[in-house]
C-alpha cells in the first residue's frame, strides 16, 4: 500500500536535493515540545518516537512547558529545529509568543508547529515566521522528510 | 488497497485483516463449540440479572433510553450557557460540561500561566457566580449534569450554585469526574500541581462527603480519555480502569473505618468508557465488562447488591479514531461507534462532532452529533430489545475472551496500579501501544479511508469551517473576575481559606465540607486548590507566579 503524501507541500527543488545527498549524514538534532496547558501528546510523543527511529537527535521536553524554558533549553543543546505540538485552538497565540522569545534570545533555528490546527491558519502560522506546519494525518515519513528540508535550508 | 487500484483487482478483492481493532485474532465462523465452556445462568444470564452481561436493566431501553449527552464548554460561563441551551432545545436529555484547561490545572482566569488559554478547550469557571451564570434557566433537578472536571473545587462551585438558584443538593443527579489518580494519568500534570498525597485525600472526602448530602450523584467517575485515546487496547481500557477503581473502592473503605459499607460506595461509582469503530469488539467490551464488575464486586467485595454490582457507562466515541484527511467522513466513522455502544447496551453516550480534528464543533456539527444519535434511536429500530446480539457464537466467544484478557490484566496489576500510573510506567506502556498502531498504519497494514487508502488530493479536501472561540466572550469573562473578586466579602472568603487550610493539617476533617464552604463563600477556584495545598506545607501557586491573597 503507498501512501500519498501531502501535496501542498514544495518538495526540495534540485539544488536542495543535491545538498541534501551531502548532508544525509549529519544527525539533525531537534527539540519537541508542549507549551502551555494543554496535553493532548499522543501525537508528538509518536512524532518523537518516529524521529529517533529515523535517525534522528529528539529532545523530547513532554507537555506544560514554559516557552522560556523550551528557549532555553533550544541554546543549551544547540539544536537545529523546534517543533511545537497543539490541540486546543492555542497555536496562534502561543506561536507568536515563542517566535517572539526567539527572537529576544537570538535563536534563529526554524520552529515547525503540528496538530490539530484549522487549514486557514497555515498562512497565518507561517507569515508569522513559522517555517512549516503539519497537520494531523501527515504520514511520518513525509514529516520527517520535511524536517530535514527545512534544516538544510535554513543551514 | 491504492486509489488507483484496478477495477478487476478491486472486485476479486477479499477481506484481508482478520483481527479485531485492538488485534484480537478472530476466525471465519463460530459455532456451538466455541461457547461450550460458558453456563448461561452463571456467565450470561438474563438482562437484569447477575451478572448483567446482557444489560443491567431487564428491559432496558424500553425501560429508558440511554442519555443523549453532548460535552460542551465555550469560551465564558454565558457562551457555554447558550451552547447548553441550544442542544436542550435540540433534544439532548442530559447534560456534559467540561471546564477550560485553568480550571483543570487548578488556577483562577487571571492567573499569569493561563493568558491566552482561557475558554479554548472547555468554560472557565472560576466562581459560584461563573456558575450560576453558566446554569442560568436549566432546571437542574430535572436532569443530569456530567462535570467533566476532576477537582472537586469545581464541583462544590456548582452544588454552591445550584442552591443559590434554588436546588437542593441532595435531589441534585450527574457525575462528578473526581478521580486524581486518572488525573494524574490523563493529564500527566508534574506532582508539583497537585501531589497525589493531597489528591488522594481530595478524592476520597468528596465521595464520602456527598454520600450524606448528594447522595444521588454518581462522585467518581473512572475512565475520562486518559487510556483509550493515549493507546490502551478495548481490553485495558476496562481492565485498568477497574483496577483503579478497586484502588479507590479501598481507600473509601479504609478511610471510613467500618462506618462505610461496600453498599454504600460502589453504587457512586460511574465509569466513561470510549466507544470505537470496530462493532462486534466494543459491544463484546462493554458486556465483557458488566460481568467483570459484578463479578469482582462479588468475588473481592463480598457483595450481590443489584446497585453496586451494576456496571453504568457514560460512553464518548473515541476521537482518535477520527480523521483529519476527508474530514466530512467522520460522520460515518461517529455513526458506527455509536451503533456500537447502543448494541453494547450502554447508559449514556457523547457522539462527537466530526470536525473535532479541525476544532471545537460548531453549532451545526454540534447539532449534526446529536442528530446521529436520535437518528439512530428513533430510526433503526435497534431500541427495541435488550442486547440484540446476545446468544451470537461470535459474540459470546469475544466477550468471553475480552473478559479473560481483562481478569489477566487486573489480576497482574493488582497491587501496583496507583504506583505505575505514579511513576509513569502504564502511561509509557500507552505510549509504546500508540506508536506501534501508527506504525501498523503507515505501513499500510491497517487500513484507514481516506489517510493511506482512497485518499484525495489536498486541493480537493472540503468541508473545513473551524469553530473559533469568541474573544470577547473571554474579555467579558475576565472582567467580571475582576469585578467580583473586587466587591465580595473578602473577609468572610479569608476566614473560609484559613479554615480550608487548616482542615488540611487536620486528617480528621472532611476536607470537601470545607471545600463547599468556601465555594459558598465566594472564594475562588484558584484560590481553594492554593488553600488545599498549603494545608498540606506546599505552596499557594505551584508555578511561584503569584502569592496567597490573603
Amino acid at each position: 500500500m503507498q501512501i500519498n503524501p501531502f501535496k501542498e507541500m514544495k518538495s526540495c527543488n534540485e539544488r536542495g536535493a543535491v545538498k541534501m545527498k551531502e548532508n544525509l549524514d549529519k544527525k539533525v538534532k531537534i527539540l519537541l515540545a508542549k507549551i502551555g496547558l494543554d496535553g493532548h501528546d499522543r501525537g508528538v510523543v509518536i512524532l518523537s518516537k518516529a524521529l529517533t527511529d529515523r535517525g534522528m537527535e529528539v529532545i523530547y521536553l513532554g507537555s506544560y512547558r514554559k516557552i522560556k524554558d523550551v528557549v532555553n533549553t533550544a541554546i543549551q543543546e544547540d539544536v537545529d529545529a523546534i517543533g511545537l505540538s497543539f490541540l486546543g485552538g492555542e497555536h496562534l497565540i502561543l506561536s507568536e509568543r515563542m517566535l517572539k522569545e526567539m527572537k529576544e534570545k537570538g535563536v534563529n533555528v526554524p520552529l515547525l508547529v503540528g496538530g490539530v490546527i484549522p487549514r486557514e491558519d497555515l498562512s497565518k502560522l507561517r507569515q508569522m515566521g513559522v517555517k512549516e506546519v503539519f497537520i494531523s494525518g501527515m504520514p511520518l515519513d513525509r514529516i520527517a522528510e520535511r524536517i530535514k528540508e527545512v534544516v538544510l535550508e535554513a543551514a | 488497497m491504492e486509489k488507483t487500484l484496478k477495477t478487476d483487482e478491486r472486485f476479486f478483492e477479499k477481506a484481508s485483516r482478520h483481527v479485531t481493532w485492538s488485534n484480537i485474532p478472530v476466525r471465519e465462523k463460530y459455532g456451538p463449540d466455541d461457547v461450550k465452556g460458558l453456563t448461561y445462568k452463571e456467565d450470561i444470564n438474563d438482562p437484569g440479572s447477575f451478572p448483567y452481561t446482557r444489560g443491567i436493566f431487564p428491559d432496558m431501553y424500553r425501560g429508558r433510553l440511554w442519555s443523549m449527552r453532548e460535552l460542551c464548554g465555550y469560551g465564558s460561563p454565558a457562551a457555554t450557557n447558550q451552547r447548553l441551551k441550544y442542544l436542550i432545545g435540540e433534544g439532548e436529555s442530559a447534560l456534559n460540561v467540561i471546564g477550560d484547561l485553568p480550571t483543570q490545572y487548578g488556577i483562577d482566569s487571571d492567573h499569569p500561566c493561563a493568558e491566552g488559554e482561557v475558554g479554548l478547550e472547555g468554560v472557565p469557571v472560576d466562581s459560584v457566580r461563573d456558575m450560576e451564570i453558566m446554569i442560568e434557566g436549566i432546571n437542574l433537578e430535572a436532569t443530569s449534569f456530567n462535570l467533566s472536571n476532576y477537582l472537586s473545587p469545581f464541583m462544590a462551585l456548582y452544588l454552591a450554585a445550584a442552591e443559590r438558584k434554588g436546588s437542593e443538593i441532595s435531589k441534585l443527579r450527574g457525575t462528578f469526574l473526581n478521580d486524581t489518580l486518572v488525573y494524574i494519568l490523563t493529564l500527566y500534570y508534574p506532582n508539583t500541581v497537585l501531589p497525589f498525597e493531597i489528591g488522594r485525600r481530595m478524592t476520597v472526602d468528596t465521595i464520602i462527603y456527598c454520600l450524606e448530602h448528594v447522595p444521588r450523584y454518581y462522585t467518581i467517575t473512572q475512565g475520562s480519555e486518559g487510556l483509550r485515546e493515549s493507546g490502551a487496547t478495548a481490553a485495558q481500557e476496562i481492565a485498568f480502569d477497574f483496577c483503579i477503581a478497586r484502588y479507590w473502592l479501598n481507600a473509601i473503605l479504609e478511610r471510613g473505618e467500618g462506618r462505610i459499607r461496600i453498599e454504600d460506595i460502589a453504587p457512586r461509582f460511574g465509569f466513561t468508557h470510549r466507544v470505537g469503530i470496530d462493532i462486534f469488539e466494543e459491544a463484546c467490551k462493554f458486556r465483557a465488562a458488566r460481568r467483570l464488575w459484578a463479578k469482582m464486586l462479588k468475588e473481592e467485595f463480598g457483595t450481590t447488591d443489584r446497585r453496586s454490582c451494576t456496571y453504568k457507562v457514560h460512553t464518548p466515541t473515541l476521537g482518535s479514531q477520527l480523521q483529519r484527511p476527508q474530514v466530512i467522513n467522520n460522520i460515518v466513522r461517529i455513526a458506527y461507534q455509536t451503533l456500537a455502544a447502543v448494541l453494547g447496551g450502554v447508559q449514556s453516550i457523547h457522539t462527537m462532532g466530526y470536525d473535532e480534528p479541525v476544532a471545537l464543533p460548531t453549532e451545526e456539527t454540534h447539532r449534526l452529533a446529536l442528530r446521529t444519535q436520535q437518528i439512530l434511536c428513533y430510526e433503526t429500530g435497534v431500541v427495541n430489545v435488550a442486547d440484540p446480539l446476545g446468544g451470537s457464537y461470535y459474540v459470546e466467544s469475544l466477550t468471553d475472551e475480552l473478559y479473560k484478557q481483562m481478569k489477566t490484566i487486573m489480576d497482574e496489576y493488582k497491587y501496583t496500579i496507583a504506583d505505575q500510573i505514579l511513576n509513569g510506567d502504564l502511561m509509557r506502556l500507552l505510549q509504546n501501544q500508540a506508536y506501534e498502531f501508527q506504525k501498523e498504519v503507515e505501513s499500510g497494514e491497517r487500513p484507514i479511508v481516506g489517510v493511506n487508502c482512497f485518499t484525495i488530493s489536498e486541493e480537493e479536501e472540503t468541508g473545513e469551517k473551524a469553530y473559533r472561540i469568541p474573544e470577547q466572550e473571554v474579555d467579558e469573562h475576565l472582567k467580571n473576575l475582576k469585578e467580583f473578586k473586587r466587591t465580595r466579602d473578602q473577609k468572610r472568603v479569608a476566614k473560609s481559606l484559613e479554615r480550608l487550610i487548616r482542615a488540611g493539617e487536620d486528617e480528621k476533617e472532611n476536607l470537601f465540607e470545607h471545600v463547599l464552604e468556601a465555594a459558598r463563600n465566594e472564594a475562588t477556584l484558584g484560590e481553594m486548590v492554593g488553600a488545599i495545598r498549603m494545608g498540606y506545607g506546599a505552596p499557594y501557586d505551584p508555578f511561584d507566579e503569584i502569592k496567597y491573597p490573603f
